[in-house]
């Protein structure tokens, strides 16, 4: 028995705080990842040129699409990374429970989703100015070169979401291979045999939604049950081993 | 570069990388300390980033809104360049205009035309015996990705040299555009797919010669499109 009580939240936060700075590394690996994409894809991820009466007319298309994907990609990686062994000691800093663990650990995945999500939209302002500086406004289409601040936030927003599911996806699968091991084949059989089935429509639905409300709705109900399912089956697992 | 390859290298790139990071990150239990890779430099790195992006925000919204390409769209292919020159009535074709003009006295007899092969002339044969070969090349408004480079083409080189005209391409011009197309998570919400710029490119200009009744020019060449009388 402690002598002191402390409430779920507190270690919650605690744990949160100490997992936050343990996993800056992720944060170094984000800005990598992004600095990478942007540079390699300064010459534009698609040209197009006609020529004729000696004029040769080359189109570059930039847009910040693949900096997004490629954070997309990292949160899943952060969302798994999270559910190992070496990340999983942390929370025996700390007298704690799964339920503090698994509460510290969304927090840290949606603080790695606004930061990737905000930082990847971001990153086609620096692609536009960089453009800018390397070609002079002359040679640049105007049309979307200024990005409307409700654009702006709308990426954000959008971007967000897209990255805390993607880390979800991530936890869930790295709690999945911690329950058993197993998991590293049958996953991606898996995967292969939903794709055949109905993951496809899964994936289209949310996709293709048009609207940013249901789009919100589908993504967080769809990360919710994750996080819930990975709770669920975390507390199956021993205290610690 | 390829549009499919090269994100897909890239993707390809991105998860070699992060599975360099993962790999280190478990085998070590915990990131990789050097004398560079300590938390606190890996902070620095992050805070270092995010303060550029914020900063080429604040750039990007404080630049010059003027002096782009063709910030005056209007509608391509609304003038049928080619239908005019069919009929010879390019100089009565609103929208039409002439980028460069030659005239050459010239008697009677054969008229050689050497060409470069990209070059289509269209010859008018005229009505009078005036002794005048008279030349002009034509354009009508050209845009590509809806950028105006009318401006930018240049007349072709025009010469009359004994019974022989001579007709160059223009030195060749090179013109690097960049345009920007709406990130996916913005166009997803915003009437689905980003925009498409839509612009031409065919050929921009035509050379059109008008020459004296008495004046014969081999219609067997490749190239020359005759003007129907």
């Amino acid at each position: 028995m402690s002598l002191s009580e402390t409430s779920l939240f507190q270690v919650a936060k605690r744990q949160y705080l100490y997992k936050f700075k343990a996993c800056s590394p992720l944060l170094f690996a984000l800005a990598v990842v992004q600095v990478l994409t942007i540079l390699t894809a300064q010459g534009g991820t698609s040209s197009a040129s006609t020529g004729g009466s000696g004029i040769t007319v080359s189109v570059y298309s930039y847009s910040s699409n693949l900096v997004i994907a490629n954070t997309i990609l990292w949160a899943f990686f952060a969302g798994f990374i999270c559910t190992t062994q070496t990340t999983k000691s942390i929370d025996f800093a700390y007298v704690s429970n799964r339920l503090s663990s698994n509460i510290s650990s969304i927090g840290f995945l949606l603080t790695a989703g606004i930061a990737g999500g905000v930082l990847a939209t971001l990153s086609g302002t620096l692609i536009r100015v960089m453009v800018f500086f390397k070609l002079g406004s002359k040679n640049i289409a105007p049309e979307n070169f200024f990005v409307p601040p409700q654009d702006l936030l709308l990426g954000c927003l959008a971007a967000i979401l897209y990255i805390t599911l993607s880390s979800s996806i991530g936890y869930f699968v790295g709690t999945l291979i911690q329950v058993s091991k197993a998991f590293i084949v049958l996953l991606p059989l898996f995967l292969v045999l939903a794709m055949r089935l109905s993951l496809g429509t899964l994936i289209d639905a949310v996709t293709k939604e048009n609207s940013l409300l249901l789009f919100a709705i589908k993504v967080l109900a769809i990360s919710v049950l994750l996080v819930w399912s990975s709770a669920l089956l975390s507390n199956r697992l021993e205290v610690r081993r | 570069m390829n549009t499919v390859l090269f994100p897909g290298l890239l993707i390809v790139l991105v998860l070699l990388l992060l599975a360099a990071l993962g790999s280190l990150t478990l085998k070590r239990g915990g990131f990789p300390a050097t004398n560079f890779l300590t938390l606190k430099n890996l902070r620095w790195v992050f805070a270092v980033y995010t303060i550029v992006l914020l900063l080429s925000m604040a750039v990007l919204y404080n630049l010059p809104q003027v002096g782009f390409s063709g910030s005056t769209r209007f509608p391509v292919a609304s003038v049928d360049l080619f239908g005019a020159a069919r009929t010879g009535k390019l100089e009565q074709t609103p929208g039409v205009f002439a980028k460069g003009k030659w005239s050459f006295d010239y008697g009677a007899g054969q008229l050689e035309i050497a060409r470069e092969p990209e070059i289509m002339i269209w010859a008018q044969r005229k009505d009078t015996e005036d002794g005048k070969l008279e030349v002009g090349f034509y354009l009508a408004k050209t845009s590509l990705e809806g950028v105006d480079y009318t401006d930018k083409i240049e007349s072709p080189s025009v010469e009359l040299s004994g019974s022989r005209l001579t007709v160059k391409n223009a030195s060749h011009y090179q013109i690097k555009l960049a345009k920007f197309t709406p990130d996916f998570t913005v166009s997803q919400f915003s009437g689905g797919a980003s925009e498409q710029i839509v612009g031409s490119s065919s050929l921009p200009g035509v050379l059109f010669l008008r020459f004296p009744k008495n004046v014969n020019i081999d219609n067997r060449q490749s190239g020359i499109l005759f003007v129907s009388q």
